[in-house]
Order: C-alpha cells, then sequence, then structure tokens
C-alpha cells in the first residue's frame, strides 16, 4: 500500500475576488522508501502539493489518501495528529525553535508524541543527533550553529519520530554547494540506511541529480514523473 | 505540558525588555488597587463602624412614627411603657441567641448654657455607659491627663467634645446648665458637672453631642420606663440579618409594634456607603484593564513576531489548542509573577502607610456631621485586599492575552510558514 495517494487533487487560492488555481487535478502516488523530488519552474505547485500531502493545509477538490485513509475532510486538530505521528518536515529556512538546545529541538516531537521514558527519549535523540553528525553539539542553541549545522538538526528533529514520510521543502535553498551535497548525501543515505521515505520539492539541480524519482509539474499538473 | 511551560518560561526571556514593561504593567495596575482600595475600604469601614456605634447598632429598634419624624428628635415616640419597661424589653433581648449587647440611648434635643452668653444647641444622648463601654469604648477619647472621665449613672454628669467645650468656654470640672422640652413638652432645666472631655476627631461627636447617664436622662425628660431606641450588637456584622429575625417576633409584641431596622438602612448615606465598595470594585477592574492593555500588545506583537514559529510548531504536530495554551501559559506566569509583586508592594504600602494615616481634615472640615470621618484616615491591609487584587490582576491579564492567544492558535500552519 502507497504511504500516500493523491486523486485528482486541485487547490484553488483566492485572491481578492479572483480564483486562482494552484492544483488542477494531481494523481501522484508515493511508495514506501522512495528518495523522490518535485520539480519545476515557481508557481507550478510543488510547495502547494507537498503542503496538501503534509496535512498543512486542505485541499479544494480531490483525494488525499494516507495510508489508505482518506483525510480531505480531516479539522486541523486530526490533521495536526497526523503531522505529529506520521510526517516530519524540513524548511528552507531551517525553522528550529531558538528558545530549545540541539537536543531540546530533537526531543520536541517525542514529547508531542507522549513518550515518557526519559531513557528512550535520549536513546532516540542521540543516535537521531550522531546520525546527522551532531554529537557533542546538544547544548547549543540554533543561534550557535552554522546553517549547514541547523538543516542538520531539522533533519534530525524530523528523522527522530522515524515518521512514514518526511517532506523537504527546498531544503538545500540557502546552503552553499558544499554544506547542500553534505545534506542531500545524509539524506541519501538516510533513506538507503533506514528505508525512510523522501519527498522534496526543489529548483535545485544537486537535489534533482541525488533524487531517484523526478516529478516535474507545470501550471498545477504533473507533467512528468521520471523514475532512475 | 511540560514541554510547553518550559519553552513558555524560555521565550519570556526572549525580549527581557518587553517581558519587563508588561510585568511592570501589571505590578503597577495591582499596586494601585492594593492602595486604592485600601484607602476606600479604610474610609467606608471607618465611617460605617462609627455609625454603626454611635447611631445604628447593628440592628436598632424604635418606633415607625420615630423613624419617619427622627429629625426632630421627638420624645413621643418610644419603646416601653410602664406595662412592658424599657428594663425588661432589654433583659429579653440579651437573652436572644447570637445577641451580644443591648441597649437603651435617649436622644433628644438641649440648648447648653455656659456663663451669662455662651450656648450651643447640642444632641442630648442618655446612655448606659457600661454597655456603651462594649460598644463605642468612648473612654477612648478621653485619653489625657486633663480629660476626666465617664459620667456616673445616677448623677448629672456630662460628657461634652473638645470642640464645644471651647465654644462654651468650659473645662472639666467646670457646670454648664441644660435646657430641654421633657416628653410631656414642659420646659426643664438642670445643672451638669462636666466630668470627661472626649478628643474623637470626629466633627459630630465633638461638637455637636452631650452624654448623660441613661437613667439621669430618663427622669429629667419624664421617661422612667421608656427609651427612643434600642440598640442591639451581635457578635459580628454578618450576624444582624440573623439577629434581626429573631428580634422582630419579639418587637410585635411590644406596644406600637415598633420596627427593627438593621445598620444599613440608618440613612441614604450609609446605604450608599455600604454600597460604595462594590461601586469602586468596578474601578479597580477598570485600572487593571488598563494595565492589561500592555500585556495585550505586547502578545499581539509577540504572536506577530512569532508568526513562522507557531507555523513550524504547527507543523510538529502541535494542535491549535496546544498553540493557544503555549501562550496562556506565558500570560500566566506573567500575570502570577506581576500581580504577586504588585500585591505583595501594594501590601507594605498599605502597612507603612496604615501605621501612619493620611491627613484628610481639609476634607473634612467642610462635611457635615453626618459624615463620620476622622481627619485622619488609616487604608486597611487586609488578606481579602490581596487576595482579591491579586485575582483580580491573574484573571484579566490572562484574559487579556488570550485574545492573541486564541489568534495564534487559529493560523492556518501554511500561512504562518509563509510569514517573513
Amino acid at each position: 500500500m502507497p504511504i500516500v495517494e493523491t486523486r485528482n487533487l486541485t487547490k484553488d487560492y483566492m485572491h481578492g475576488r479572483m480564483t486562482v488555481p494552484a492544483l488542477r487535478g494531481v494523481d501522484l502516488t508515493i511508495k514506501a522508501g522512495e528518495f523522490t523530488a518535485v520539480v519545476g519552474p515557481s508557481g507550478s505547485g510543488k510547495t502547494t502539493l507537498l503542503n496538501l500531502i503534509g496535512c498543512l493545509d486542505r485541499p479544494t477538490g480531490g483525494q488525499i489518501l494516507m495510508d489508505g485513509k482518506d483525510i480531505s475532510g480531516y479539522s486541523p486538530t486530526e490533521l495536526a495528529d497526523l503531522r505529529r505521528h506520521k510526517l516530519g518536515f524540513i524548511f528552507q529556512t531551517y525553522n528550529l525553535i531558538p528558545v530549545l538546545t540541539t537536543y531540546e529541538n530533537v526531543e520536541l516531537p517525542l514529547l508531542l508524541l507522549g513518550v515518557k521514558s526519559n531513557g528512550e527519549i535520549k536513546d532516540k535523540v542521540m543516535s537521531a543527533l550522531a546520525e546527522v553528525g551532531l554529537a557533542g553539539l546538544e547544548t547549543r542553541r540554533p543561534m550557535d550553529l552554522s546553517g549547514g549545522q541547523q538543516q542538520r538538526v531539522a533533519i534530525a528533529r524530523a528523522l527522530v519520530k522515524e515518521p512514514r514520510l518526511i517532506l523537504a521543502d527546498e531544503p538545500t535553498a540557502n546552503l552553499d554547494s558544499e554544506n547542500s551535497e553534505a545534506i542531500l548525501s545524509l539524506m541519501q543515505e538516510l533513506n538507503r540506511k533506514m528505508d525512510t521515505t523522501f519527498l522534496f520539492s526543489t529548483h535545485d539541480p544537486l537535489v534533482m541529480k541525488f533524487a531517484r524519482r523526478l516529478v516535474t509539474m507545470r501550471d498545477g499538473k504533473v507533467v512528468e514523473d521520471e523514475r532512475r | 505540558m511540560a514541554y510547553l511551560t518550559k519553552m513558555a518560561w524560555r521565550n519570556l526571556g526572549r525580549h527581557r525588555g518587553r517581558t519587563m514593561l508588561s510585568l511592570i504593567a501589571i505590578i503597577m495596575g495591582v499596586f494601585v488597587v492594593v492602595i486604592a482600595k485600601g484607602l476606600i475600604d479604610g474610609i467606608v469601614d471607618t465611617f460605617i463602624t462609627y455609625n454603626i456605634n454611635l447611631n445604628s447598632g447593628h440592628v436598632r429598634i424604635i418606633q415607625p412614627e420615630y423613624k419617619l419624624k427622627e429629625q426632630t428628635l421627638s420624645l413621643g415616640y418610644t419603646v416601653g411603657d410602664e406595662d412592658t419597661p424599657y428594663y425588661s424589653i432589654v433583659k429579653d433581648i440579651r437573652n436572644i441567641p447570637d445577641v451580644k449587647v443591648a441597649t437603651g440611648r435617649i436622644r433628644f434635643g438641649m440648648l447648653l448654657v455656659a456663663g451669662d452668653d455662651v450656648q450651643e444647641t447640642v444632641l442630648g444622648i442618655g446612655t448606659d455607659f457600661d454597655e456603651e463601654e462594649r460598644i463605642t469604648h468612648l473612654s477612648r477619647f478621653l485619653e489625657g491627663s486633663e480629660r476626666g472621665t465617664l459620667p456616673r449613672a445616677g448623677q448629672r454628669e456630662i460628657l461634652l467634645g473638645d470642640a464645644l467645650m471651647d465654644k462654651l468656654g468650659v473645662g472639666v470640672g467646670d457646670k454648664v446648665n441644660a435646657v430641654f422640652s421633657t416628653s410631656f413638652g414642659s420646659l426643664g432645666i438642670a445643672t451638669f458637672r462636666v466630668v470627661g472631655q472626649m478628643s474623637s476627631g470626629l466633627k459630630f461627636l465633638d461638637e455637636s453631642v452631650a452624654y448623660i447617664p441613661l437613667d439621669t436622662a430618663m427622669h429629667l425628660l419624664d421617661m422612667d420606663n421608656s427609651v427612643t431606641e434600642i440598640v442591639v450588637f451581635g457578635d459580628t456584622l454578618s450576624k444582624s440579618d440573623a439577629i434581626k429575625a429573631r428580634i422582630e417576633p419579639v418587637a410585635n409584641t411590644l406596644p406600637g409594634k415598633p420596627l427593627v431596622v438593621p445598620w444599613d438602612e440608618y440613612s441614604e448615606l450609609i446605604s450608599l456607603m455600604s454600597r460604595a465598595k462594590a461601586i469602586y470594585a468596578v474601578i479597580y477592574i477598570l485600572i487593571v484593564i488598563l494595565a492589561s492593555f500592555v500585556v495585550f500588545n505586547t502578545f499581539l506583537m509577540v504572536v506577530s513576531e512569532r508568526t513562522r514559529e507557531i507555523g513550524m510548531l504547527a507543523a510538529l504536530g502541535l494542535s491549535p489548542q496546544s498553540i493557544r495554551r503555549l501562550f496562556l501559559i506565558e500570560g500566566t506566569i506573567m500575570a502570577l509573577a506581576g500581580s504577586f509583586v504588585g500585591a505583595l508592594l501594594g501590601g507594605v504600602f498599605n502597612l507603612w502607610f496604615g501605621s501612619r494615616g493620611l491627613d484628610i481634615s481639609k476634607m473634612t472640615e467642610n462635611l457635615g456631621g453626618e459624615f463620620l470621618l476622622t481627619p485622619r484616615i488609616y487604608p486597611t491591609t487586609s488578606v481579602s485586599t490581596l487576595v482579591f487584587s491579586f485575582m483580580l490582576g491573574v484573571v484579566v491579564t490572562i484574559v487579556a492575552v488570550y485574545i492573541p492567544a486564541r489568534h495564534a492558535g487559529k493560523l492556518k500552519p501554511t500561512e504562518a510558514l509563509r510569514s517573513v
């Protein structure tokens, strides 16, 4: 069973009295273990698609099936519950919580899931930080880390709860090429080693180089779906 | 919940200047309420306490006609007669549960004459000084070596206020002549020796009242078995309704079926003053609401600045309710700390202020005698005032924070994440 499946997915935005279609009937299936990049020009609907799959927004029409369940009509609280349990996010601006340390930022998703055992939390956090190469920086605050390090913390935070799917919106947009390559290599390694499913939206040719599946969008539609 | 509290606590340290500004606003608001409430309660309590002690008792037994014509100081509408003498009535009333003191007073008009030309019209009060000591403690106004004593029962002795004695030009030990009308309407004249000089600070007592023993008044006014009023006191003011209910059946059996009037129906002014605390409570709430505008604005700004962070928390799976709770916890910490410090500072200030008092003599000079206010007012510091002010600060601040917090909870994750 696919992790996510969209059927004739549409999303309209209102600009004043004008309706602007962002997605015009997208059919897409993401299976476990995939390393997929959604590419296309600005305004093609990449981020909108990721937001809908990521349960951050609700579609205007069509269906989103997550693990076979139609989530299109879920309430904001139910969507929050899904995000908490099944999804991880990596953003281009890292979006770490500035008042929390590296350790606490990574720990947060586990606390939100209601994990009570301190031992279990510590094991998982330290393991996630080790995976992204940040062991020893647990007590640092985001402001004391470089951009590359912050993005690694964001990856560890997305990874720590072992989600069904990690959504990465332009994850390399704020990184130099060296850091971008390192981050992508890391995610690729995690994908191979832990079978974590990744779905990117990107303009970055480097991401496209790493992706094993390229979904190209234009004007709110999938125009090409290439598996490598 | 623990992680939300931890985040909220640390968020307060993000912009210390702004947090301090909000805290100071809450502290100031609560501080002003404690001081204002202490002062107002001090004034109202003083006024009501003096009025109860000197005039109304917790309840007062009077004839219905007397209530209507009280200003005329008529001796025609009395409680008690030959068949049901005053002494037996108070004896019965004293046996009623929760009654602490029951005693009669006779109020009558009197002209005091000293020397050849000096005369003053005063309110004469015939009273049982032993019982009066348990209520008004008149002897405390005699403090000082040359102020004498209270009049003795059966004697033609009189107690006057210092201002009145100055006007009459008499001192303790001197004699004054009194001219009055008896209950039969005939003219009476008697000579009294001034045995005590009151210095209460109350215009009413010091300028216009002359106390004489009750039995002397009864004899001179031809009222051997009656008084114009019986004042009754319970253990506490809160029992006055219960006492009234117990006395009424007794009063209904007395000649003329006298009324049992509770303290807060003594006069319109008393009724107004007893309601004043409720009116001022609205003002206290307004003071804290004004202070809470600072907190409200701060939190609006905070939510606006942290919009992207709110989006991130939502993306992590924090529910709208939890996001709202995060801001409410921040507000609650601020409300608790600010209100506590404000109440504490206000309490300390009131304790200091209460020991020194506030001179309001300029104000009382121009007030009529019915305003039972001393020239120096002492703000009260009660636990109830501190708790009220603290709770008011906490509740109003949390309500002020609720609106921005609710807004934060309602933000759409996608829009929040897009914010710059």
